[in-house]
């Protein structure tokens, strides 16, 4: 039958559609009309009995229950997840920890674009682009899944999915205020463009004062200030093609509370962010289906100071003599006659030490000058993906990848450096008998800073019954290093000098860092036996895991422009267990449950500054009659050795709904909060810990929601 | 009879007062001596869904005879029982001021109502139907099978439809789940509507031509899917299109629950109203199911009642 005639008797059919849907058509069998298949295979997401991973998902309305008004704080919920929150402004997350000081292991996707900086290999979890209204859902995959997610989703993945276009129909106003100096405002509107086109539009506002105490100068300085504008609209092209388009441009300000004592104000950074995405997904038949998915996205912060430094560091011949003795140069700067280097490093050190002297009383002025720390990076990506439905037996994802990440930075690149990457992926799933489900795939990469990776797979699910699936997974994933660790030459260049040094009013700051440039990438081997329990008659769902992951290959060091040494000589063996339980007994009470054991072994203490053996929540809510809702919810994360502190909090949350007829709704929403540690202490460096406090161990926060 | 069956004769006899309240004509009594004249099948048109209807009641009547619609004027004074399969026979048999019994089949409970809103009552006390759509008890059966759990079930009518809210009420408290309806007036509130029934877990798909019609039925999966909702169809098309699951009524099921029906009326004397078929299958689209993380178990297959002497 061609393609004309099959889609003509569709119409035929569908303008009877009332009727011969309601009549049975053969003698005994189901009628087996020809209506189209909607839900056709391919658009059919995976259950989680056969998803080859464990799997945390934060629905909005658990954000709603329990007043998370956050990603990062969502993130608390999810087990093994180890969130802390340095400063007001500063979050460090990854799952299973590790290393606090660049965590940057884990992907991050709002809509498919990830958020993973290439530049400086981090996730600004203050700033991402997507105001929280507007989440539908946030899916985390726990466990290595580049086969799936692509690129450094090396311990886990974060997948923030929006409301879709259709289901933000009409406008909603969201203010908030509370403790901290937080106060918010979300606008929201969304409608259609003709029949085929539904669009959402959002502004949003939000800002919070961080800690009571969070800098080097015993005072709050931690505020974060964002205003995020996004468009996404969804163009029905036809019944199989679909065109999801999106825009968002952020800007805002972090402050940040470190100061050194030459200064002259705290350096704070200035966000602006600009993203687009388009997505085209056509559903070539039931069984086959392409998507290709192009974005770019250009984050850049501006963060410039003042410094009133000691002149003898400006001095270009002391940064000629950092480059090839940094150790003469601290002699020289403690007054001391350095020795034991080359005869060409006493020379050096002489004409430095000359120089100096040289200045006579102006060598004891301080010279301040202005510096920066501004780094723009932009990301442009296309990916193509195939999903082909071979049988009820064998499904195939597969595609290729093309991506540009650009770092532009004076201060740490000296210019802008390029990394082009390309990456083909497949995935096959067989389902050779109803109980055994097998996930085999893989994903290989290559860049032009470090080479190539390649990231296996290999799932078995099996079913013992229609309620409970066991789970073994080996996978392999890599962390590709970005371009600092791997294409540094950092220094500070300095400009406006008062006064004058030698007639000149710009120049360097002395010290200078070049990347090695040899790093390769770093690896995980993980091993996992899951349990996923579905006992819908108790309204029950239980996942379950151990998992033994070794990781090699890690880049831990520090990495400071006095103290640049990258190397991948580290290595951690991370095993443990974790349960994670939803249970809805009916329709008033949720409860959600999450716990993980976790034993860190590693070969560097920097591997370990993130790092609760025990740590969990507990999420409980119920609904009652006059559409009054309350969430109560603890979470708690055990302290370490390396100077992190216990975290316990536990929030309170009542809403109720209002409802003024013709569609127009109020939602309040009081959440009070305790936490049982007012202080938030981690290390920063061998020997040193850094710490943010409050005050008070109570803070209030206050969400008024009309809709219409 | 096990329980199973009990519970279930106990809801379609509750059921039943409550279809002739809703409905709003009473059963009348008639003779029903006409039990014994063979069946006329009266078929308006001869798609291939009313040839297996028909087929469906020579199987089960085999004495049954055929009357073309243009003789249905002939039958104006004799005392039978016809069978009139879908709406156009329908419409031709109530035409004719014919005496005897009519069984309309092969329609909708809201098809067949928009027909009797057109004639007199006492026209309408000689006329009954063995309605097309599944009775809307079984689908909550099949729901509580299905979410083994108290949840909510979301239902959108139009207001041609709002007179099924008390039988809804009376199916969702027997089977201990929450009802949410919601009536709309006008076809361009059905997104507003869905987006009001967001947080239900099951949305329960009624035939309704204002709501789900061929325009509205890919947006209304899609949405519903996306969101994590089970949709309950109406018939095994919507199920294959991408509903959860259906209970519903086979051509042979229809046959057989009018010879119940037929019974009925000859050890009573009275014309028994219109009824959905207590006999039925059960649909499901087992990929849907799976993907929505729905466990299908024996519980949920076995719902299914069929005709003594049938096969599953």
């Amino acid at each position: 039958m061609n393609t004309m005639h099959r889609l003509s008797m569709l119409g035929c059919t569908l303008i009877g559609l009332q009727s011969s849907m309601a009549l049975a058509a053969s003698d005994s069998e189901p009628p087996d009309n020809e209506l189209p298949v909607v839900l056709t295979p391919t658009r059919l997401r995976e259950s989680l009995a056969n998803v080859p991973a464990s799997v945390t998902i934060i629905t909005a309305d658990m954000l709603r229950r329990f007043g998370i008004t956050s990603v990062p704080e969502a993130l608390r919920l999810v087990p093994g997840m180890a969130v802390t929150q340095a400063t007001g402004s500063d979050y460090r997350i990854g799952y299973h920890g590790t290393n606090m000081l660049t965590p940057r292991r884990m992907n991050v996707l709002i809509d498919g674009v990830s958020v993973y900086r290439p530049g400086l290999a981090r996730v600004d979890w203050k700033e991402l682009p997507v105001a929280i209204d507007d989440i539908e859902r946030i899916e985390v995959t726990r466990g290595p899944n580049s086969a799936s997610y692509g690129a450094n989703a090396m311990l886990a993945i974060v997948n923030i999915l929006t409301r879709h276009p259709r289901d933000s129909a009409g406008t909603t106003l969201t203010g908030t205020a509370g403790s901290q100096r937080t106060s918010g405002g979300t606008l929201r509107h969304g409608g259609n463009l003709g029949a085929s086109t539904s669009y959402r539009i959002t502004l949003d506002h939000q800002e919070d004062g961080g800690f009571d105490v969070a800098s080097t100068l015993g005072q709050g300085h931690d505020t974060t200030r964002l205003h995020r504008l996004n468009f996404r609209s969804v163009t029905e092209l036809n019944s199989t093609h679909t065109l999801d388009l999106q825009a968002t441009v952020l800007q805002g300000l972090k402050e940040i509370e470190f100061i050194d004592r030459y200064q002259q104000g705290f350096p704070d950074i200035g966000v602006q962010e600009v993203d687009v995405s388009a997505r085209w997904q056509a559903h070539l038949s039931a069984d086959h289906a392409l998507q290709v998915q192009v974005y770019a996205t250009r984050h850049s912060n501006a963060q410039a100071w003042r410094d009133c430094l000691p002149t003898i560091t400006l001095l270009p011949q002391l940064a000629t003599l950092w480059r090839v003795n940094p150790g003469y140069v601290n002699a020289v700067l403690a007054g001391r006659t350095p020795s034991g280097g080359t005869a060409q490093d006493n020379v050096l050190a002489a004409s430095a030490i000359a120089t100096y002297r040289a200045l006579g009383p102006r060598a004891a002025t301080p010279t301040c000058v202005d510096a920066n720390q501004n780094v723009a990076e932009q990301r442009i990506d296309a990916e193509l993906q195939d999903t082909l439905v071979l049988s009820d037996q064998l499904r195939v994802v597969s595609g290729f990848g093309l991506r540009r990440d650009v770092a532009d930075s004076q201060t740490y690149l000296q210019g802008r450096v390029v990394n082009n990457s390309w990456r083909v992926f497949a995935n096959a799933e067989v389902k050779p008998d109803p109980a055994v489900s097998i996930n085999a795939g893989g994903f290989f990469e290559r860049d032009q800073l470090t080479g190539s990776a390649f990231s296996p797979r290999l799932a078995l699910n099996l079913h013992a019954n229609e309620s409970q699936t066991i789970r073994f997974v080996v996978s392999r994933a890599v962390r590709m290093p970005d371009i600092l660790e791997q294409r540094a030459d950092w220094r500070y260049r300095t400009t406006a000098f008062s006064p004058a040094l030698n007639g000149a009013t710009d120049g360097y700051f002395y010290p200078t860092a070049l990347a090695p440039g040899n790093l390769t990438s770093e690896k995980i081997l993980s091993r996992e036996i899951g349990y996923l329990g579905n006992f819908p008659q108790y309204g029950l769902l239980l996942d379950a895991k151990v998992f033994d992951d070794r990781l090699r290959d890690l880049v831990s060091e520090k990495l400071q422009v006095f103290s640049f040494a990258p190397t991948n000589r580290n290595q951690v063996r991370l095993r443990g267990a974790e349960v994670q339980v939803n249970w809805e007994p009916d329709t008033r009470w949720k409860v959600f449950l999450s716990y993980a054991y976790l034993d860190n072994a590693a070969s560097t203490l920097f591997e370990q500054t993130q790092y609760s053996r025990h740590s969990g929540a507990l999420g409980v809510s119920r609904a009652f009659g006059n559409d009054w809702q309350a969430g109560l919810a603890w979470y708690g994360a055990s302290a370490n050795g390396t100077g992190q502190t216990f975290q316990g909090r536990t929030d309170l949350t009542l809403s109720k709904k209002v409802r003024l007829g013709d569609n127009r709704n109020l939602l309040a929403s009081l959440t009070a909060r305790h936490r049982d540690n007012t202080t938030s202490r981690y290390l920063i460096d061998v020997g040193q810990t850094k710490e943010s406090r409050d005050d008070s161990a109570m803070q209030y926060v206050l969400t008024l929601n009309y809709s219409f | 009879m096990d329980e199973r069956w009990r519970k279930r004769l106990k809801g379609s006899l509750l059921a039943l007062p409550l279809l002739i309240a809703t409905t709003g004509w009473p059963a009348v009594a008639l003779s029903a001596d006409i039990r014994q004249a063979p069946l006329q099948i009266v078929a308006a048109d001869d798609s291939e869904a009313r040839r297996h209807l028909v087929a469906a009641f020579f199987r089960r009547f085999p004495e049954a005879r055929q009357i073309d619609p243009a003789q249905v004027h002939d039958l104006a004074k004799s005392q039978g029982i016809r069978i009139a399969v879908g709406a156009a026979a329908l419409r031709a048999l109530l035409r004719q001021t014919t005496g005897g019994v009519v069984v309309a089949v092969g329609l909708s409970r809201q098809a067949y109502q928009d027909i009797l809103d057109g004639i007199p009552l006492a026209r309408r006390a000689s006329v009954t139907a063995i309605f097309a759509d599944p009775s809307p008890l079984e689908q909550f059966r099949l729901i509580a099978a299905l979410c083994k759990t108290r949840i909510t079930v979301a239902v959108l009518l139009g207001e041609r439809n709002a007179d099924l809210i008390p039988l809804l009420r009376r199916a969702a408290a027997d089977t201990g789940l929450d009802l949410q309806v919601v009536v709309l007036s006008d076809p361009g509130e059905l997104h507003r509507a869905l987006d009001g029934v967001g947080s239900a877990r099951v949305l329960l798909a009624l035939p309704d031509s204002m709501i789900y019609n061929p325009e509205t039925i890919r947006s209304i999966l899609i949405t519903t899917y996306r969101r994590d909702q089970l949709v309950i169809g109406y018939a095994p098309a919507v199920v294959k299109a991408g509903a959860t699951a259906t209970t519903y009524a086979t051509v042979d099921d229809i046959a057989a629950q009018t010879d119940v029906l037929l019974d009925a009326f000859a050890a009573s004397g009275r014309l028994p109203a219109a009824q959905f078929s207590s006999f039925f299958q059960v649909s499901i689209n087992d990929s849907v199911a799976r993907s929505l993380n729905l466990v299908i178990d024996d519980s949920v297959r076995e719902l299914a009642h069929r005709p003594a002497g049938t096969a599953p």
